[in-house]
């Protein structure tokens, strides 16, 4: 629930090291994704205060999220214009009758190449193995003599640092205001909930099924409905597989 | 004179002594929800509230006591859903504003006044409800409260898509008034009581049914889903009628919003932010207690109102902080430090469930 807090950060920080503080902007976004990553960690006492209440857990989170936003927007409003110029690619490719952007080609093979490490890390190390001890059981993990506590935080971590990395090239290609972070936070969630929590497969599926539900609807309905057919399918595609498209917590 | 508070000599009464001039009497004061008259001073000092602020002159203060009962009016509903289904349930918000736009566009379509659009909003709420009332028996856990989060947003980009329709931001306009009065501080007093008769009768609803053979049953159901179907309990039922039920009347408060305000704004209410005013009044309250929905409603709404009234641009962050500082500290709620004093299980108490 608090993982919009992450785009906001990213951005925000790393504009704070490169206009406020006077870094070079390609310096500032290792540190400002390095700080995203350690504010995750931090917040790692109270998710582990209400692990098993996940009520409060989730409404905790909700209201860190909110104070984080009002306190960017209190910081940098609007107003103050924040923009990052991370193009790589400016140039705009046409293929066919398409135009598109150079930096979203960048931009998804750059996911793709941090997707694919990620399930390199996750299947094939020792630390990806614990993950998924802790996920399979708890209590067996740690009978196993893993530190829990110190997985947990590595993750909350772990799981913040791809994303911020990538809105910061994402940036360039849509408006920053301290109020982008629900949007984008509600898109990963759809792709989430539809893949099924925890699987990177199914993830990646959704990822494209929503993807493509959005540009069929958008290109041969209304733009305007798109988020609503992504919103209709994943109820009904969740109501018929309640755990998502691919199997919960088998991470491939 | 002096006044002398002697410590309890029994759990849960304090014992107060006043001595003047040589003679001192003994009063003894009962801090026990099952008798009658802490409640009822309570009750009779919250609708004495907006008298007192309307001699005081601050009657836009009577306004925050109106939308804090609206606010109490889906806790309390909230509250019972949550028990009733075993699950945390993350879209309230979605009936406030079905029950809103129902109000407002059959007031708007086919001119029908208040009394109309109540009985069509409520079962439309239940209509509703008891469609999507299947999400319930499927899906359980964090995919539940997911879906039920998802589902505001369905209704949100409806009212963006055909903003003709459902005026996006710039709302429905031209709602009938709920009541015909002319003077704004007589018409502020007369909703924030309507508001409050609606309060009472869903606190009643509620505990009633809470306190009958189907409030036991939706107490194992919270314990265990797969004990309750062992003992016989169609949880299936029970699920479906509290979801169409609740949903129903969490329409209504949509309903009284769209008549209060004389046009109604959906978007507002599909908001996080409004759904965390909800979510924190339940547990601020304390976590499923009916009364403690009603108590944490005004707290919140309060401590909102006061947060922007004396601190500005930075009263969000100072709210958000509070709450979340209320609820670091007191896990237990309001209704909870009142209740630990004496420890009695009144009503089936809330296990969110951790199957997923």
């Amino acid at each position: 629930m608090g993982y919009g807090l992450s785009f906001l950060t990213s951005v925000y920080l790393t504009w704070t090291f490169w206009k406020m503080l006077g870094f070079d902007l390609w310096l500032s976004i290792p540190m400002a994704v390095a700080a995203t990553g350690l504010i995750s960690m931090a917040l790692f006492p109270v998710i582990r205060r209400y692990l098993d209440a996940e009520d409060y857990l989730l409404i905790t989170l909700v209201l860190i999220f909110l104070i984080g936003e009002e306190v960017i927007n209190i910081i940098y409003p609007i107003e103050t214009g924040v923009y990052l110029p991370t193009y790589i690619f400016a140039e705009t490719i046409k293929l066919g009758a398409i135009s598109i952007t150079s930096q979203y080609i960048f931009l998804s093979f750059l996911s793709l190449v941090i997707f694919v490490l990620y399930i390199f890390i996750l299947k094939f190390t020792k630390t990806g193995l614990i993950i998924r001890a802790i996920s399979q059981d708890l209590d067996t993990s740690k009978l196993f003599g893993v530190n829990v506590n110190l997985i947990y935080a590595m993750s909350l971590g772990f799981a913040v640092v791809a994303p911020a990395f990538l809105v910061i090239f994402y940036s360039p290609l849509t408006r920053l205001d301290p109020f982008m972070g629900f949007p984008l936070f509600i898109t990963a969630l759809q792709v989430a909930v539809l893949g099924g929590l925890g699987n990177l497969k199914g993830t990646l599926i959704a990822a494209y099924v929503i993807g493509f539900i959005h540009s069929a609807v958008g290109f041969l309905i209304d733009p305007r409905a798109m988020n609503l057919a992504s919103l209709i399918a994943i109820i009904v595609i969740l109501l018929i597989r309640p755990r998502g498209l691919a199997r919960a917590e088998s991470i491939w | 004179m002096v006044v002398k508070i002697l410590r309890k000599e029994r759990r849960g009464r304090l014992i107060f002594e006043i001595q003047f001039r040589g003679i001192s009497r003994r009063f003894e004061w009962t801090v026990e929800p099952r008798y009658w008259r802490n409640p009822i001073i309570a009750t009779i000092l919250w609708l004495l509230a907006p008298v007192f602020l309307w001699m005081v002159g601050r009657y836009s203060l009577i306004s925050t006591l109106v939308f804090a009962n609206v606010v109490a009016m889906i806790s309390v509903a909230y509250s019972l859903r949550v028990i009733g289904t075993g699950r945390l349930d993350f879209g309230p918000i979605f009936f406030v504003a079905l029950g809103g736009y129902v109000a407002a566009l059959t007031s708007k379509w086919y001119g029908l006044g208040p009394l109309e659009t109540f009985f069509i909003a409520f079962l439309m709420g239940i209509f509703i409800g008891f469609l999507l009332s299947p999400i319930v028996v499927i899906s359980r856990g964090i995919y539940y409260t997911l879906i039920t989060f998802v589902l505001p947003f369905v209704l949100y980009e409806i009212a963006y898509w055909r903003s003709d329709i459902f005026g996006a931001e710039t709302g429905i306009p031209g709602v009938p008034p709920l009541l015909p009065l002319i003077n704004p501080i007589e018409a502020e007093l007369a909703y924030f009581y309507l508001s409050a008769v609606f309060v009472l009768a869903y606190v009643f609803f509620v505990d009633k049914v809470l306190r009958s053979k189907y409030g036991l049953m939706m107490g194992v159901l919270n314990e265990d889903e797969d004990i309750a179907n062992m003992y016989g309990i169609n949880t299936n039922y029970i699920k479906i009628i509290i979801y169409s039920i609740t949903s129903g009347m969490i329409s209504l408060a949509g309903w009284f919003l769209a008549h209060y305000y004389m046009s109604f704004t959906g978007v507002l209410y599909l908001s996080p932010e409004f759904l965390t005013l909800i979510l924190l009044s339940a547990v601020v309250g304390g976590k499923g207690a009916v009364y403690g929905a009603v108590v944490g409603s005004y707290f919140v709404i309060g401590v909102r109102e006061l947060t922007r009234i004396f601190l500005g641009g930075y009263s969000i962050v100072v709210f958000y902080a509070v709450a979340l500082s209320m609820i670091f500290l007191l896990p237990e709620g309001l209704w909870g430090l009142y209740r630990k004093r004496r420890y009695r299980e009144y009503i089936p108490s809330i296990k969110v469930r951790r199957k997923t």
